[in-house]
This record gives C-alpha cells, structure tokens and sequence, in this order.
C-alpha cells in the first residue's frame, strides 16, 4: 500500500542544503553556474539519456553532492518553473504600469493597517515564520479570547508551511534569514 | 480603482454576513484559485531578493519577542507603504496564493470600514494574478 506524503513533508524531504546551494535568484546565476543555458538544461533533464548527463554534469560541479544528485536536480527543475512563473506574474502587475502601481499600493496599505497581516508577511519574507507559529500555538491556549491569537488562529492554517494544529513545525532550515549573524 | 471583488464561493458568503453598508457599490465576481504545493513556496522564498528591505532588524526583533506586544512593536516599524511595487510584487510572489487567500479570508471576518474592503479588492486581484501565472506559465 503506498501512502501520499503531504505538500508539507515533500518540503521536509528537501534536504535544506540541497535547497540552499541549487536554488538560484535568477535565470543569470542558474545558467552561470551550470554553464549552459536554462532551455539546455531543461531539455537535458526530460530526457532520459539527458538527464543522466546533467547528473554527472552536477556531480562535476559539486562532488559532494554523491547520491543526492537526483534530488538536486529535481530541485534544479522547481527553481526553473518558478523563475518563469516568477517572470510570467511580474509581466502581469508591471503590464498594467498605474493598475498596477495602484493595486500593490492599496494592497500594501491594508497591510499596514492590520499589523497581524504586516507581521505575518514579514515573518515570511524574513524567514521567522516558524518562530511566529510557534507564538501562536503558545497563546492560542493561553490567552483564548485575545484578539490576536484569534487571528493567528484563522490566518495560520493557511500559512505554507505551517503544521496546522499538530504544534510541529517542519524544519525547513528557514529560522535565520540568510546572511543574518 | 475597479470596484471588483474576485471571490470564491466560501468568501463571498463571508462577504454576504457583512453589513449592506459596507458592501454597497462593489461587483463581486466567482473565482476559483490554483494554490502553489509548499515545495514551490519553499524555492520561491530562496530565489527572493529582499536585500533592499529593511528586513534584518525585524528579524532581530521577532527572534527575542516574548508577548504580543513585542510582535506587535515589531510590525509598527515596518512601513509597506514605502516599498515600490516590484519589491511588492516580490514578496506576494513569496506570499502566494495561499497565504493572501489567509489574508482575505481574515479581512473579510474583520472589515469594518470601506478601506478594509478595498484592500480585499487589491489583494483578490493580486491573488488572481498569481493563481493564473500558477495555471498558465
């Protein structure tokens, strides 16, 4: 009988390291460092021959990488679909230069005024999501009633990431954000 | 800005409980989202570049928070407001579907003003533009 592992525990899966040292910002430092460019790589890794040929291709350019080549690369073909939904989404808000501008400025502003919502984005963008579920699930007890652990309640289940209530925080190696002391 | 709200079904009856004043005027339109897997959002959150975003400090902050208030000091001294739409559109790319559907979902439990609903108003639409680019690209 197989079972299907939760969003959530293929995230675990991920080795951390893994994820640190194949993810790229840009289609730029992803093709830099593999020295080929991004369509190349992407043919090579749907093609079974290929795909052998980029394992050793990425085993050469870190020997550590071992066994773990196969997952690298599985990584390396996530951060390729992301930077071109990355791509395809800023396209969507700058097509519209004043919608646009409008639309991030007002969404910006409720931002602002809820802080629960300013908290919990900035908790992501700065890698402390796990810290603030940990907050949550700490007051959600503790101070049933108050007003933001009501919020954290509802906001919480839909946070990536997040356990939901089972009070377990994946280890996603995101506690500290990068370059941080 | 477009009077639209783009709403699924569960939010447009969270929608519908809130008071006739604060509902006039706005077109509510059905949709239906495509969240990002958690894997995406975990590759996402590494391809960001919030390195112009005064991020550090509240970091810093949020590591040695106790209570509520501490979280909340944190939170006040960051302004969205002066961040310029491509650094925005960079974090609600982090954000993702998900989370912003959080969000809307909160707001719409919460509104109490005409403000709070233009807010849900951007955030759906923004919310919509990610949920295609999940789809299509």
């Amino acid at each position: 009988m197989t079972t299907q592992k939760s969003s959530a525990e293929r995230v675990k899966s991920y080795d951390t390291k893994l994820l640190d040292a194949w993810v790229f910002r840009d289609r730029e430092s992803l093709e830099n460092r593999f020295g080929m460019e991004m369509d190349k790589i992407l043919a090579l890794y749907n093609s079974d021959t290929g795909r052998q040929k980029l394992l050793e291709h990425m085993r050469k350019i870190d020997p550590s990488l071992n066994g773990n080549a196969d997952r690298a690369a599985g990584i390396v073909k996530k951060n390729m679909e992301q930077l071109e939904k990355k791509k395809g989404f800023f396209e969507k808000v700058m097509a519209l230069p004043a919608k646009g501008v409008e639309l991030v400025g007002k969404a910006g502003k409720v931002l602002w005024n809820h802080k629960i919502l300013t908290l919990i984005a900035l908790a992501i963008a700065s890698w402390q999501l796990p810290n603030l579920i940990r907050y949550f699930a700490s007051i959600e007890g503790a101070e049933a009633g108050n007003a933001m652990a009501k919020a954290g309640e509802y906001v919480e289940s839909f946070l990536p990431f997040s356990a939901g209530k089972t009070g377990a925080v994946p280890d996603l190696g995101i506690g500290s954000i990068p370059g941080s002391p | 800005m477009e009077p639209l709200l783009l709403l699924t079904g569960d939010e447009q009856k969270m929608f519908s409980a809130l008071s006739a004043k604060i509902r006039d005027g706005w077109t509510v339109q059905n949709v239906t989202v495509t969240q990002e897997e958690d894997e995406d959002l975990a590759v996402r959150l590494r391809m960001a570049d919030f390195d112009t975003i005064p991020l550090r400090s509240f970091a810093q902050q949020l590591q040695t928070a106790k209570t509520s208030q501490d979280y909340m000091k944190a939170a006040a001294v960051f302004d969205f407001r002066t961040l310029d739409p491509e650094q925005m559109a960079e974090l609600f790319f982090v954000l993702g579907v998900k989370t912003l559907t959080g969000f809307i979902g909160y707001l719409l439990l919460s509104a109490q003003t005409d403000e709070d609903i233009q807010g849900v108003s951007s955030l759906s639409q923004i919310r919509q533009m990610l949920s295609d680019t999940n789809t299509h690209s």
